[in-house]
């Protein structure tokens, strides 16, 4: 395990409540970062993110205007956003089934239920540094690999294209 | 179905490499379990320093919820400011755990609970809502912080089973139509 340099991180904190803002962004300044840009709601997110170029966002999903899913959705898209690959923490009270796996079809990287504590936060900042996840392109899915491990019953047709087109794609797009 | 489930077999999926950029620029090797340690330890102490506050943001919470009630019981639970109340409700259960009241955050995700999944919104009484506004009220005035409060405790427990009864009501009463 190396250290974060949390001084060179930018983050976007977008959330409705400015209270829960104020909380965040206290955790992340303690942690060591001070390039943090707050949103209040989707569309302000959606500029913070174009303008201010974050490294990583943490939303809430609740949030006027549009919410965190459909921020992501506008995000993850590889031909209209300026920044498809945004590591994106979704930092919620709804804990249902039914929110996480929306959000995970939406793009999010990382899922964090309220209350918020400074070891869950630093854990998913981490994790989205350490491991980030190869991306997957399909006509209705642009985002982090959602296959978060192998199934070792899979038997079917292996469909996912792993040739050397597919690398000169990641080549292209990490420039 | 999720949404690779409905890609057609013939669709070809491609794998993009994960990106290292970030890693690579923040990632300082050698071992950091201390560094991390030291990080969280201060967040703690930066949340405990801010927690002077907590208070004073509890009671703004429980006025801005009193000060939408009138509205609630005159345009029902579904009307704007009965979504109001919904939405300052889903905020202290996010949040009041952390502000040192998790029993608001229990009654919090009770009222949340009979909102977003009863069938029918508009049947739901504004004094439901009134009491969960009432209940919490009073654990902020008279109970001590914490899970260790008996009297909090039993408000939460009834609050519980109460939405539990109306729930179970009206999904039979849904059922029969």
């Amino acid at each position: 395990m190396a250290k974060i340099e949390f001084e060179k991180l930018r983050f976007v904190v977008a959330d409705d409540n400015a209270h829960m803002r104020r909380i965040v962004r206290t955790l992340l300044r303690a942690f060591g970062s001070r390039e943090i840009c707050e949103a209040e709601d989707g569309a302000s997110a959606l500029e913070a993110v174009e303008n201010f170029l974050p490294d990583i966002l943490i939303t809430d999903i609740k949030m006027p205007i549009f919410d965190g899913i459909e921020l992501t959705q506008m995000i993850r898209n590889p031909d209209g956003s300026k920044h498809p690959y945004l590591p994106i923490i979704m930092l919620t009270a709804y804990s249902e089934r039914k929110r996480v796996l929306q959000a995970r079809d939406a793009g999010v990287t990382e899922f964090l239920c309220k209350p918020v504590s400074a070891n869950a936060l630093y854990k998913r900042v981490q994790n989205v540094i350490e491991n980030p996840r190869p991306f997957i392109k399909v006509s209705t899915y642009f985002g982090p690999d959602r296959r978060r491990s192998a199934d070792p019953n899979f038997n079917g047709d292996e469909r996912r294209k792993t040739d050397s087109n597919a690398f000169m794609v990641g080549e292209q797009v990490s420039l | 179905m999720s949404a690779e489930m409905q890609n057609s077999k013939d669709e070809e999926i491609i794998v993009i490499p994960p990106r290292t950029d970030l890693k690579d620029r923040v990632l300082k090797p050698g071992s950091a379990g201390g560094a991390c340690k030291r990080a969280i330890k201060a967040a703690e102490s930066a949340i405990e320093e801010l927690s002077a506050e907590f208070d004073d943001w509890m009671i703004s919470s429980i006025d801005e919820l009193l000060s939408k009630l009138p509205q609630v019981h005159q345009d029902g639970l579904d009307s704007a400011a009965g979504e109001e109340v919904h939405t300052i409700m889903h905020d202290l259960k996010g949040q009041a755990t952390t502000l040192g009241y998790p029993v608001v955050a229990e009654i919090s995700d009770t009222l949340c609970n009979l909102l977003e999944k009863t069938p029918d919104v508009s049947r739901i009484s504004p004094k439901i809502a009134e009491l969960h506004v009432r209940s919490i009220q009073t654990i902020v005035k008279e109970c001590t912080k914490n899970h260790d409060d008996p009297k909090a405790n039993a408000i939460s427990l009834g609050l519980r089973q109460m939405v539990m009864k109306i729930l179970k009501h009206e999904f039979e009463r849904a059922e029969q139509q």
